[in-house]
């Protein structure tokens, strides 16, 4: 049987999820051997291949430009796309999103210039460079979600649990342990 | 009461007239979720969680806040309303700043409870995310707006079962916010930080400061006993977790307080950091020298034969602290009327005219003299049969009281007989009054009408027991020549004097200065070391158990062996 072809990518998040991805531990053996992790933040290759993948895994919320292409591409690249975290879940989370209290100028301000450890300051400006939204947002706002996974990062089980469960062709279910916002 | 008969979900089910749609529910075991729905508060349908469908009825119908009535029939579980409850609890979540991953109550919350229940697993509609205050301004817990759901458990509780009425909402719709009096800061508002709004808070909006991120609930042990601070004798419920007391909690179902408490039995005694006294001491040279027990007790059996006490001239003085058991053994070591109650007395009015707790919620009229019991609970009862029944307060005080502003009338203690008018009028009138007046001013008191009841109330939470065991606050302790103090962990200060004894032993929990008076000390358990019964002020013996492994032997243990060594 053909390999599930499993893409990752993050956006405004603290790679918390990541970890928990990690801490499969050594089931994730036994999980390669039903599917290829084509791309993630944490390992070579970053974008979700041309050709396409089977499931698409998104994590955190976007702020900034660039993150919507990556969204974007993500969707365009995937049959099924799982929004994982609070911050894509529960979006706009404070931690994350902390700045949607505050105008987005400010918080360049605060971030390039008014720092207690910045001389001479500026905020960088750049047509190379991407622009902070003026709130972050979450990943369903910009293109459909098929399944969401919350929790602050979720369990392991959870997210073993999840693939697993879309691996033997089945929509899983969350309750009980899996079902978690913290 | 009369049965009622309805069909919830199909199935025929009974309930008991005046019961709401929600009570036969729960009472039939049908899951209904709830928010603001509070077994001892009356239902408002704040957080609409428990919509109904009633035949025959238009729209939906909170079951809190609708009547049960015969024959009604309810669906509780369609798939409209389950699509309905869901909305709202999104809409709840997106209303504040609701993030469970740094939240406190995270996993005792109940907001998220719900939330699990119904599989919620992503925040449907955007956060409004409004900049709203967190209040720190009292001492022994925080309220964090960001976590509020205005289901007004909080401003019941303050008014419906704790009396205060200090909490109320202002604003309309999204902009709605809990305040304290006219939007004072908790801290300088006239909340008595009594804790009962704590109690009731569903979420996180409530949060103690002692126990914050120390453990849920399923990690602690809880144990029921009796609250040590004053005679009313509260029931509580010790939270702790790994021999550490994470916080106190009003016991629903204690006979005299049903889970209220005030600031100094639900806060004091946690955030307690006197230090422990944990060896004896004798005084050598002066100086107080920590030795083994054995010692210390071969030192008092040695004092006693060298100095000549004796049962003719040893004095005891008893802290109410003190369990029934601890004082049986204290005062079998005396002369019967050589023992004392330790701290300040209260004069009891004549049997037959005594009052019980229970007369303050049924009294017509109360005088109250010379006290203000604003942060007691036994103040709540009072501020209760005010607001609730009209019961006429008159205030006897000279200076500035709590309670003035809901007294009838106030007057100077030497116009007393202006209170004879209103006695005279009412049908169960109730006079009280505490420690530090004289038999002459009780006398006046009782003298003012012939049907009024009368209250001393007592300080000391066993303070009933000692009086039951015989044990007199009225003895002159200046001429005994040794004086045993069995302070337990009661406060020293302004309680504790060496009078004109020659040796002196004081058993105390604390390392405090008024210990260097004492030529002997000996450790003694704290209230939640220990296991035994309490007598509340009407009589009402309660247990006191133990919630903490103690670092010490306990009382009974330590005078058992003094008996011994001096008897050889």
């Amino acid at each position: 049987m053909a390999k599930f072809k499993v893409a990752m990518d993050w956006l405004d998040i603290c790679s918390g999820c990541e970890m928990s991805l990690l801490d499969i531990d050594e089931r994730i053996v036994e999980l390669l051997k039903h599917v290829e992790l084509t791309s993630t933040p944490i390992t070579d290759l970053k974008h979700p291949p041309k050709e396409g993948v089977d499931i698409g895994i998104l994590t955190g919320s976007v702020g900034n430009t660039d993150q919507i292409e990556v969204v974007k591409e993500m969707r365009s690249r995937c049959k099924f796309l799982i929004a994982m975290g609070d911050c894509a879940t529960f979006n706009p989370l404070p931690i994350t999103a902390m700045r949607n209290f505050f105008d987005v100028d400010d918080v360049l301000k605060r971030g390039y210039v008014e720092t207690e450890s910045t001389i001479d300051g500026e905020v960088p400006e750049s047509e190379m460079l991407c622009r902070l939204l003026d709130k972050t947002t979450s990943i369903d706002k910009i293109v459909k979600v098929d399944y969401y996974i919350p929790g602050c990062p979720p369990d392991a089980d959870t997210i073993f649990f999840v693939l697993s469960e879309l691996i033997a062709g089945r929509i899983p279910v969350l309750t009980g342990k899996n079902l978690r916002y913290d | 009461m009369a049965k009622i008969k309805l069909i919830i979900n199909g199935n025929e089910v009974t309930g008991e007239k005046g019961d709401s749609v929600l009570t036969v529910c729960l009472n039939n075991g049908i899951y209904v979720p709830t928010l603001c729905h509070h077994e001892r508060l009356t239902d408002t349908g704040a957080c609409r969680l428990c919509l109904v469908e009633i035949e025959g009825q238009k729209g939906y119908r909170p079951a809190c806040c609708t009547e049960a009535n015969d024959g009604m029939v309810v669906k509780t579980d369609t798939d409209e309303i389950k699509r309905l409850r869901r909305s709202m609890i999104e809409l709840l979540f997106s209303e504040r700043n609701h993030f469970c991953m740094f939240c406190e109550v995270s996993g005792d919350c109940e907001l998220q409870k719900v939330a699990y229940a119904h599989g919620i697993e992503r925040a449907k509609y955007d956060y409004d995310q409004p900049r709203v205050r967190v209040d720190a301004s009292r001492s022994y817990f925080v309220f964090d707006e960001n976590r509020c759901i205005l289901c007004q458990r909080c401003v019941r509780a303050c008014s419906e079962i704790a009396g205060h009425n200090v909490l109320d909402l202002a604003g309309r719709s999204a902009e709605t916010k809990i305040i304290a009096d006219l939007n004072a800061s908790f801290g300088e508002s006239s909340c008595t930080s009594c804790g009962t709004c704590l109690q009731v808070c569903p979420t996180g909006a409530l949060i103690d400061r002692k126990s914050a991120y120390l453990g849920r609930m399923e990690q602690c042990n809880i144990t029921k006993s009796t609250c040590s601070f004053c005679s009313v004798g509260c029931g509580i419920e010790v939270v702790t977790r790994d021999n550490h007391i994470l916080r106190i909690n009003g016991d629903w179902e204690g006979p005299v307080n049903k889970g209220v408490l005030c600031v100094h039995g639900r806060f004091e005694p946690v955030h307690d950091k006197r230090k422990r006294l944990i060896k004896p001491m004798i005084k050598k040279n002066h100086s107080l020298q920590e030795v083994e027990l054995d010692e210390a007790i071969d030192y008092i059996s040695e004092k006693c034969k060298e100095m000549d006490i004796n049962t003719d001239n040893a004095i005891g003085l008893i802290s109410p602290k003190a369990t029934n058991e601890e004082a049986n053994i204290f005062v079998s070591m005396f002369r019967k009327d050589m023992v004392g109650e330790f701290g300040p007395y209260t004069i009891l009015p004549d049997e037959n005219q005594t009052a019980t707790l229970s007369d303050i919620s049924s009294s017509d009229c109360i005088v109250m003299y010379k006290m203000d019991p604003n942060t007691l609970v036994i103040g709540s009862f009072v501020k209760l049969a005010v607001r609730k029944n009209n019961t006429k307060l008159v205030l006897v005080d000279d200076n500035k009281n709590n309670f003035d502003t809901i007294s009838s009338i106030k007057i100077k203690p030497d116009e007393l007989d202006l209170a004879k008018e209103f006695l005279s009028r009412a049908s169960n009138p109730l006079i009280i009054y505490t420690s530090g007046i004289s038999e002459d001013e009780v006398k006046r008191l009782s003298g003012l009408s012939d049907k009024a009841k009368l209250m001393g109330f007592l300080a000391g939470a066993n303070s009933r027991g000692l009086r039951n065991i015989g044990i007199n606050g009225k003895i002159d302790v200046s001429k005994a020549k040794a004086l045993y103090v069995l302070a337990c962990d009661d406060e020293l200060k302004d309680n504790f004097k060496r009078y004109n004894a020659a040796f002196v032993v004081l058993q105390t929990s604390y390392l405090t200065p008024e210990i260097e008076d004492a030529d002997v000390v000996l450790p003694s358990p704290i209230w939640a070391e220990k296991t035994g019964s309490i007598t509340n002020i009407d009589g009402l013996v309660q247990n006191v158990t133990k919630s903490l492994d103690s670092p010490v032997k306990t009382n009974e243990e330590i005078m058992k062996l003094l008996i011994d060594r001096l008897s050889r």
